[in-house]
């Protein structure tokens, strides 16, 4: 096994292990395939770009301006 | 019986004002086509028969007395089986809540009855609004999905069972059922249709979507079940658009020509040729890419819609969690393994992907791309994959499908066009002007 498939498994291990701790979550091989993609999920959010000005709500209606309706 | 089952909603409501048709013919034509097809199709969860029949004579019996009636008086359509019906069972595609009855109408299915209109009944949905495929098929081709998750709701107005009904949208799930089943829909702006009274699968990201036979059909929904609502805090507090709006040339469209690269080669040529058609026509078209990749909205889409549902559904997980279908399980899975600083990331990332889409549609009409990469899987295997329809799911801006026609296999093809937030008098407008002149209609099939 290469080092970043066994990194990967550790990862799905760990995540496995806090969900089935807290949650209930079965560690079997249906949660372990879960966690693996979950992680996978959480890398491409964890390199994605965060403006340090962005709150997690939507912004105002009003910035989107007027609907401007049928002329 | 005459094919009265063909009207269209606002067909029929101008027949049944003109006087050449009552609601209860309407609704006998109807039962009727329900009869002779979804032994084929198996749209519905529960059929209302004797309930929209009375519903019906009383509506003809108030309009031949001269009563005043709602705007919607005596048409019939379908509510998803999440969404409650007072009186009608609420099993959201799942045994786990068979049995299930609603007390109340959903606050859109109030207004709906409010304004005269008859709940024909329940339409299929996938379990719980999500991934696993439900026993709908499509009514262009059995063997073929009817997509997801509003399945019930796209296949019964395709077949022409019901002339409109209500789906919801949390990634796909109204416009790409629309779409392989070769009708309009509607996904409005996120809070535009309150949510009170549905099954919920995502707080950020649940919408009510609008499924019919033409786009003036669902402007008059619209314009009867949008509005605020006290109950949903997310609803926003703008007027519902008007129930009639006129056909209206767009000026200049955003291409998001880039995302072809995912779409099948027939999804392609179709799209490419219909933005070609558009252009033709004197529409500036402008092509231009999306602030973030598909990948990307659909990573910070996913998690942070998996964290609601499992929140959500925490109960249901913990009693139920070995019997519930394979995709909820691991959504909610996933959901549970989700660390919280990541949620709140996916939400930051949002609200940033949101206002530069805000940017990017304040300077033109729409937004074109494909309705969905790839005509509709084997029924049994998937209802499609979403990437297409995440980005204006995520924006929470408004979006439609158009059929563009049928392609191989006999399977529809469809347009989606988006625009910005609380936009959908414009986008209607612009979606009617498409329906005429560009003839992207929808048909019956032979059932």
């Amino acid at each position: 096994m290469s080092a970043p498939e066994k990194g990967r498994e550790e990862i799905a291990a760990r995540i496995s292990g806090m969900a089935s701790e807290i949650y209930g979550v079965p560690e079997d091989a249906f949660g372990r395939k879960t966690a693996d993609e979950c992680a996978r999920m959480l890398r491409i959010l964890s390199g994605m770009e965060v403006d340090p000005a962005d709150e997690p709500f939507l912004p105002p209606l009003e910035e989107a301006g007027p609907d401007e309706g049928a002329k | 019986m005459s094919e009265y089952w063909k009207l269209s909603l606002s067909e029929g409501l101008r027949r049944m004002e003109e006087g050449t048709l009552g609601a209860a013919e309407w609704t006998r034509s109807l039962l009727s086509r329900i009869d002779a097809c979804e032994d084929r199709v198996k749209a519905w969860a529960q059929v209302d028969r004797q309930g929209a029949l009375d519903a019906a004579e009383r509506v003809d019996d108030a309009r031949s007395g001269g009563a005043g009636l709602g705007p919607l008086a005596g048409a019939p359509y379908a509510a998803k089986d999440i969404i409650d019906v007072r009186g009608l069972r609420r099993e959201a595609g799942t045994e786990i809540l068979k049995g299930e009855e609603a007390a109340e109408d959903a606050v859109c299915v109030a207004r709906l009855r409010d304004a005269g209109a008859i709940a024909l009944g329940k339409a299929v949905t996938t379990p719980f609004a999500q991934g696993d495929p439900s026993i709908t098929r499509n009514p262009w081709n059995p063997e073929r999905s009817p997509g997801g998750s509003s399945s019930g709701s796209a296949a019964a107005v395709g077949a022409g069972m019901v002339p409109a009904a209500f789906g919801s949208q949390t990634t796909g799930s109204t416009l790409r059922p629309a779409a392989y089943c070769g009708v309009p829909a509607l996904k409005p702006t996120y809070g535009r249709i309150p949510r009170t009274g549905l099954i919920k699968v995502s707080w950020n990201f649940d919408h009510v979507g609008v499924i019919a036979r033409g786009v003036e059909d669902i402007a008059r929904i619209l314009a009867a079940a949008a509005g605020p609502d006290g109950a949903d805090h997310r609803a926003v507090e703008a007027p519902p658009p008007p129930a009639e709006i006129a056909p209206r040339k767009p000026e200049k469209i955003a291409w998001l020509k880039h995302v072809l690269d995912q779409a099948s080669a027939e999804v392609a040529e179709w799209t490419e040729r219909a933005v070609s058609r558009i252009e033709s026509a004197g529409v500036a078209v402008e092509e231009v890419e999306l602030p973030l990749s598909l990948e990307e909205i659909n990573a910070a889409h996913f998690i942070a819609r998996c964290v609601d549902a499992a929140a959500h559904h925490q109960d249901l997980y913990e009693a139920h969690g070995e019997r519930l279908p394979p995709y909820v399980r691991r959504s909610l899975t996933i959901g549970y393994m989700t660390p919280a600083v990541h949620y709140v990331r996916a939400m930051r990332i949002r609200a940033n992907f949101t206002r530069k889409m805000d940017d990017l549609m304040s300077q033109r009409d729409l937004l074109a791309l494909p309705s969905f990469d790839a005509g509709a899987p084997p029924w049994e295997e998937s209802t499609g994959a979403p990437a297409f329809l995440q980005p204006l799911t995520f924006s929470g801006q408004p979006a439609v499908t158009l059929p563009l026609g049928r392609g191989d296999m006999n399977l529809p093809l469809g347009i989606q066009f988006g625009a910005m937030r609380l936009g959908e008098e414009k986008l209607l407008a612009m979606a009617r002007w498409f329906e005429d002149e560009m003839g992207w209609l929808a048909e019956f099939p032979d059932l």
